[in-house]
């Protein structure tokens, strides 16, 4: 490599350094646009509209290193990595290094669970269906007593990139072992990161959960690899060859993992099963959803010849269920109907989840219809890859696949769609890859016409040059649109200082047995004393699509609040999902003072009220 | 770690055919990963009844689960 470098001529030289160049370019012009990036001005469309070009600069000048790096004679591991490592932090800190304080209402309420925890030792019972999946939350306590803090609040802000970081060595080696070529396992890694919009990466146990969930897709598919397939080496299969294969993934050979060998000793496979183990029952005790998740890739993969052990399956289904049946009985005792009411409901499940989101006012609903569109294009370039693409086995189509069987299951509170995605993204955005770098050898060839071949296709008809430069504009098109439309609640999702000042006030002077109320969600609020002084929220004691200023007037009224706290970010929630008038929140505050109410406390984005004066 | 094994502690007290029904089924399906996975083989007769006994284990625990669901629900 050193021999080679010398005796590369200037030109050859500057281009190997180019990609790197344009990294550090794109790091600086990053550093530049969050300090120049004016949060104050932010309007409904969110983060996207307090940057300055000097944010797009640097998205620009990220994603074209990485494409040179990527398409240049040599890619480098290490390159690669630290191109990738930049991207994540422009699409995942930007927000944190711009916004004041963190953001999302339920990040600050998680850390009230853990503040709970490090309290009393132990969760607390009936009072929130997370609690019944306490793991993470202990988790949380165990760590921020090892880091010598009374609380974890100071992990709240810097969360989502911290996770996403952590995502990546797992996303690495989905993409290496998941049979993509080379350079499509890195595209693959890169659009999985430009296409997450899906905001899942705040503080909380699914994020924790979605990690496992790559680790173990990750851990078994380095694992395992499929045993050769019996085809005619030279004969294209024909369509009856096709549907006896597919028949096979059903055989008691394929379900018993025979078709599947491991690629480590012994020892080592057995090591990392007893380590799998462990995941899954941490995961079982985490999270709601995440364990049926897993559930369904480790069948897809056993069905697809990359997991040789179906115990595995079953040790997951049995840990899952088991923490439902006896540590979640505080959850479903009284509402079973909740977990099992949406099985088999597909259709409605489907209509829920995307109709029940399109809401609010236009500026809104064009953010929803922009992240809608950009996940049928993914799919669509995702199904081109499929038919494009030579493998040794299917196992990616199937785990791209299996996720939307989680919406047979539960339509979870209108998130299934959301999650569906998620859960589906490591896997579809290496097959979208796939569409325009596809592998050339494997068994199981792509869908055409006999005798075509991928290569002669690409070359002829498409043109390597045509299709690498499609490649790079559809990463820098997802990159972009993918920031825009993530960011595009944090005009409600965000917080002020001043709303921090204002939550702090109400914890400070309010007595044990006092209620504390809202008008609206989205406060950084409930972080302490959940159980003595839970803070609710008037909006959300309907349906959230029938919640209306006159209900939350009349609920705020007649449930005799002590405190209410009023703030832009629930102004704009009203304004924005709620369906409220514009400027709703004067004559709100002002028939709340013709009511009793006084205003104790005051700050440019928050105010608070207290039925009558302050003792 | 004290939440959890307080949390295990429970679910043996307040459901302990289930509790120990699962606790079977997971150590004989990890022994048999364990066997198939070292690349020792088991006489046949041996296999079979680590595999009937898995599946009654199996079966035997969704059934304490639904009538448990059934029950308390």
């Amino acid at each position: 490599m050193m021999s080679a470098s010398r005796g590369a001529s200037p030109t050859q030289r500057v281009l190997s350094i180019l990609p790197m160049m344009m990294g550090f370019g794109g790091a600086v012009f990053w550093l530049i646009a969050v300090h120049q990036a004016n949060y104050a001005a932010m309007n409904p469309f969110g983060l996207v509209s307090v940057m300055t070009w000097t944010f797009y600069a640097a998205i620009v000048m990220a994603v074209t290193g990485f494409f040179l790096e990527l398409m240049g004679t040599n890619p480098r591991t290490g390159r690669l990595v630290a191109l990738i490592v930049l991207m994540i932090m422009i699409m995942f800190g930007t927000a944190p290094a711009v916004e004041p304080v963190a953001s999302l209402y339920d990040s600050w309420l998680h850390a009230g669970f853990i503040q709970y925890v490090i309290d009393h030792g132990r969760p607390l019972s009936h009072f929130d269906a997370r609690f019944s999946w306490p793991g993470a939350f202990s988790l949380g306590a165990v760590v921020s007593a090892f880091v010598g803090r009374s609380n974890a609040l100071g992990f709240l802000r810097w969360f989502p990139p911290f996770i996403e970081l952590m995502y990546l060595a797992p996303a690495i080696v989905i993409a290496r072992s998941s049979g993509v070529d080379r350079r499509a396992g890195w595209l693959g890694v890169a659009l999985f990161f430009s296409c997450n919009w899906i905001y899942q990466d705040y503080f909380s146990p699914q994020a924790l959960n979605y990690l496992f969930y790559l680790v173990i897709v990750a851990a078994v598919l380095a694992t395992w690899r499929p045993r050769p397939l019996e085809l005619d080496g030279t004969a294209r299969p024909t369509l009856r060859h096709r549907l006896a294969l597919t028949r096979r993934s059903l055989s008691t050979q394929r379900l018993g993992g025979h078709d599947a060998e491991s690629t480590w000793s012994s020892s080592l496979t057995l090591a990392i099963l007893a380590l799998l183990c462990l995941i899954l029952l941490a995961s079982a005790m985490s999270h709601q959803l995440t364990p049926y998740a897993t559930i369904l890739a480790l069948v897809a993969m056993l069905l697809g010849r990359r997991l040789g052990r179906p115990e595995l399956v079953i040790v997951a289904g049995l840990f899952a269920v088991g923490w439902l049946s006896l540590g979640a009985s505080d959850f479903w005792l009284g509402h079973l109907n909740a977990i099992f009411g949406s099985i088999g409901r597909f259709g409605g499940t489907i209509t829920a989840n995307v109709t029940g989101r399109i809401t609010g006012n236009a500026d809104h609903r064009l953010i929803v219809n922009a992240r809608i569109l950009e996940v049928v294009v993914l799919y669509l370039l995702a199904v081109i890859g499929a038919v494009r693409r030579r493998a040794e086995s299917r196992s990616l189509e199937m785990l791209a696949a299996s996720a939307f069987l989680l919406l047979a299951l539960q339509d979870y509170g209108g998130e299934g769609l959301l999650r569906v995605v998620l859960f589906g993204l490591p896997f579809v955005t290496l097959l979208a890859a796939s569409a325009f770098l596809p592998n050339r050898s494997g068994a199981t060839r792509p869908v055409g016409r006999s005798g075509t071949s991928v290569r002669s296709w690409s070359v002829h008809h498409l043109g390597r040059r045509v299709s690498r430069a499609l490649a790079a504009m559809v990463l820098l098109l997802f990159f972009t649109v993918t920031f825009a439309v993530r960011g595009g609640n944090d005009a409600f999702e965000s917080f002020t200082t001043g709303e921090l000042a204002a939550s702090e006030f109400v914890y400070g002077h309010a007595k044990v047995g006092e209620t504390i109320w809202m008008a609206t969600p989205f406060m950084p609020t409930n972080f302490r004393n959940i159980d003595s002084m839970p803070v609710k929220i008037a909006a959300y004691q309907t349906a959230k699509s029938a919640s209306t200023v006159d209900f939350d007037l009349f609920t705020l009224l007649s449930a005799h609040a002590h405190w209410i706290v009023l703030s832009a970010s629930q102004a704009a929630w009203g304004v924005q999902v709620g369906g409220y008038a514009k400027d709703w929140m004067a004559p709100f505050q002002a028939t709340l003072l013709a009511s009793g109410y006084r205003v104790v406390a005051r700050w440019s984005t928050a105010t608070v009220l207290h039925l009558g004066p302050m003792k | 770690m004290t939440t959890m094994l307080g949390l295990s502690f429970k679910a043996l007290a307040v459901a302990p055919e289930t509790f120990a029904t699962l606790v079977a089924c997971v150590f004989l399906l990890v022994v048999r990963a364990a066997i198939a996975t070292s690349g020792r083989t088991l006489i046949r007769s041996t296999a079979r009844l680590l595999d009937a006994a898995i599946a009654f284990l199996t079966i035997l625990f969704l059934i304490l689960v639904v009538i448990r669901f059934s029950v308390l629900a």
